[in-house]
């Protein structure tokens, strides 16, 4: 079955459930997941440090 | 719509809390309503320049807001129940220079009376900065005004609308200005209004905007607005072009060397989850607008001034003798909230971009679709719609979260640089 279209709410929650689980991911979680999904968090990781280094980004989370 | 009127972080991008607020009319019937943020004020409607794409009418009336109907309008918000901790008081509608340093310098004086209540007052003026000198610079410098500059991009995009009223260019006048408040170490916004020609040209008008030193790029749309009847953005391959520009736009400016207010605003509500504000445009105090004379409207700012078969004007009343909760009792006041809240609901109902849009904007709705009672508008496809497509892709995309094959489509601005190549 061909699964439907993610709303426009949904891909924002997505977003903020990808960023809540960098940060909220501790060292033995990551490391008992698989090496493509820590592959995946590393990279986010990487990418959250990018975004936080950008002004108008960073004040959304530290308000 | 983001109007040439507004001063780019202060604008119709504000959005309100989702938690909503009442206030009750004399007669006790309660009214959904914003907490001021934006205070409009029209120190006069005459403006220097004739742009091509203004939508201001009576751009050649001469007069000016008396210092009283400033006194008048802050000694409102003294005591209005409306006002928060802060609002940004912004002056234009018209080029605000024209009314000279003692107003202002009056009017800041007014306004810090506010202090009393806790509330802070911010002072911005949007100008198309022809008029700077080094007396503004010195005031800028003292006063803690903030500073929106109306700059297109060099002078083969700015020229093209941005004219005398015997059809000269603005562009060296204005980049003096821009030259003078460098100089003085003044920080400034930039609103840039794109037109159809511009959409092909993403990284020349970014390298300009990167070379001039603004802190913040707002883009408005030439659109269908108060007086302006025409746009260049109405050809069929308009919105598709927006799209790409914006996207190219997005990954130029990758390492923010300045703010772009269509992408920050969003990108902040994206990242906080923020998926049910409402648009301050359709709420009644969020956005107060004072016409020179000292007449007020609410709701969107380009209702100021403008007149339709339907409704004939949209002022609530004059400050000078009436407050401004008083637009509270008044039968046309109530109509045009009772159809903006029936507008909004149908966003709502219809659009499922409304959680990050939160109901458009009103004035689009009744000029572009003759009512305000109405859903999509050309400022939703824009604005709204082709934003949030762009940010929402490209922040999925570095967050792992596109599948490889939209990953390919949503990194498609190679096509733009194509354009740009086919253009030179």
């Amino acid at each position: 079955m061909k699964s439907r279209e993610l709303t426009i709410n949904e891909r924002v929650d997505r977003i903020v459930d990808s960023i809540r689980r960098v940060q909220t991911c501790t060292r033995d979680e990551r490391n008992a997941q698989s090496s493509a999904d820590q592959l995946r968090l590393d990279q986010n990781e990487n990418r959250l440090t990018e975004y936080k280094s950008i002004r108008s980004i960073w004040s959304a989370w530290s308000k | 719509m983001q109007p040439n009127l507004t001063a780019t972080d202060e604008t119709s991008e504000r959005s309100c809390e989702s938690m909503p607020l009442h206030i009750s009319a004399t007669d006790a019937t309660l009214f959904e309503y914003s907490p001021l943020q934006l205070l409009i004020m029209q120190s006069t409607p005459f403006c220097n320049i004739n742009c091509k794409y203004c939508y201001l009418p009576a751009r050649e009336n001469t007069a000016r807001m008396l210092p009283g109907t400033v006194d008048a309008v802050y000694e409102d918000l003294l005591t209005a129940p409306f006002v928060g901790n802060n609002f940004t008081t912004l002056w234009h509608a018209g080029e605000p220079l024209i009314a000279g340093i003692p107003f202002y310098a009056e009017a800041l004086r007014s306004s810090a009376r506010l202090a009393i209540r806790g509330c802070k007052v911010d002072h911005s003026l949007q100008t198309n900065g022809t008029l700077i000198n080094e007396s503004w610079c010195e005031f800028f410098q003292e006063s803690s005004f903030r500073i929106g500059v109306s700059l297109d991009g060099p002078a083969e995009f700015h020229d093209r609308n941005r004219r005398t009223r015997d059809g000269r260019g603005t562009f060296a006048e204005t980049m003096s200005g821009v030259t003078l408040l460098r100089r003085y170490g003044i920080e400034f916004n930039v609103i840039c209004v794109l037109t159809r020609y511009s959409l092909d040209f993403p990284d020349r008008l970014f390298a300009f905007f990167a070379s001039v030193g603004a802190k913040q790029v707002a883009f408005n749309i030439d659109e269908v607005d108060g007086v302006n009847s025409a746009s260049s953005m109405t050809s069929l391959d308009s919105l598709e072009a927006f799209r790409r520009f914006l996207q190219r736009f997005y990954i130029l400016n990758s390492k923010e060397e300045f703010e772009v207010r269509e992408f920050g605003s969003l990108r902040r509500d994206i990242f906080s989850g923020e998926t049910n504000r409402r648009s301050v445009q359709t709420l009644p105090f969020g956005i107060i607008s004072v016409a020179a004379e000292g007449n007020y409207t609410t709701f969107s700012p380009e209702l100021l001034g403008m007149k339709h078969p339907k409704y004939g004007g949209f002022y609530f009343g004059n400050i000078r003798d009436q407050p401004f909760t008083e637009m509270l009792d008044s039968a046309h006041f109530r109509r045009v909230y009772s159809e903006i809240q029936s507008g909004t609901q149908r966003c709502r109902a219809t659009c499922q971009y409304y959680g990050l849009c939160g109901g458009g904007s009103p004035s689009n709705k009744l000029f572009e679709n003759g009512a305000f009672d109405s859903a999509e508008t050309m400022y939703c496809k824009f604005n709204k719609k082709a934003v949030v497509d762009v940010v929402l892709r490209e922040i999925e995309s570095d967050f792992n979260l596109l599948s490889p094959e939209l990953e390919i489509t949503g990194r498609s601005f190679e096509v733009s640089n194509e354009i740009e190549r086919t253009n030179h």
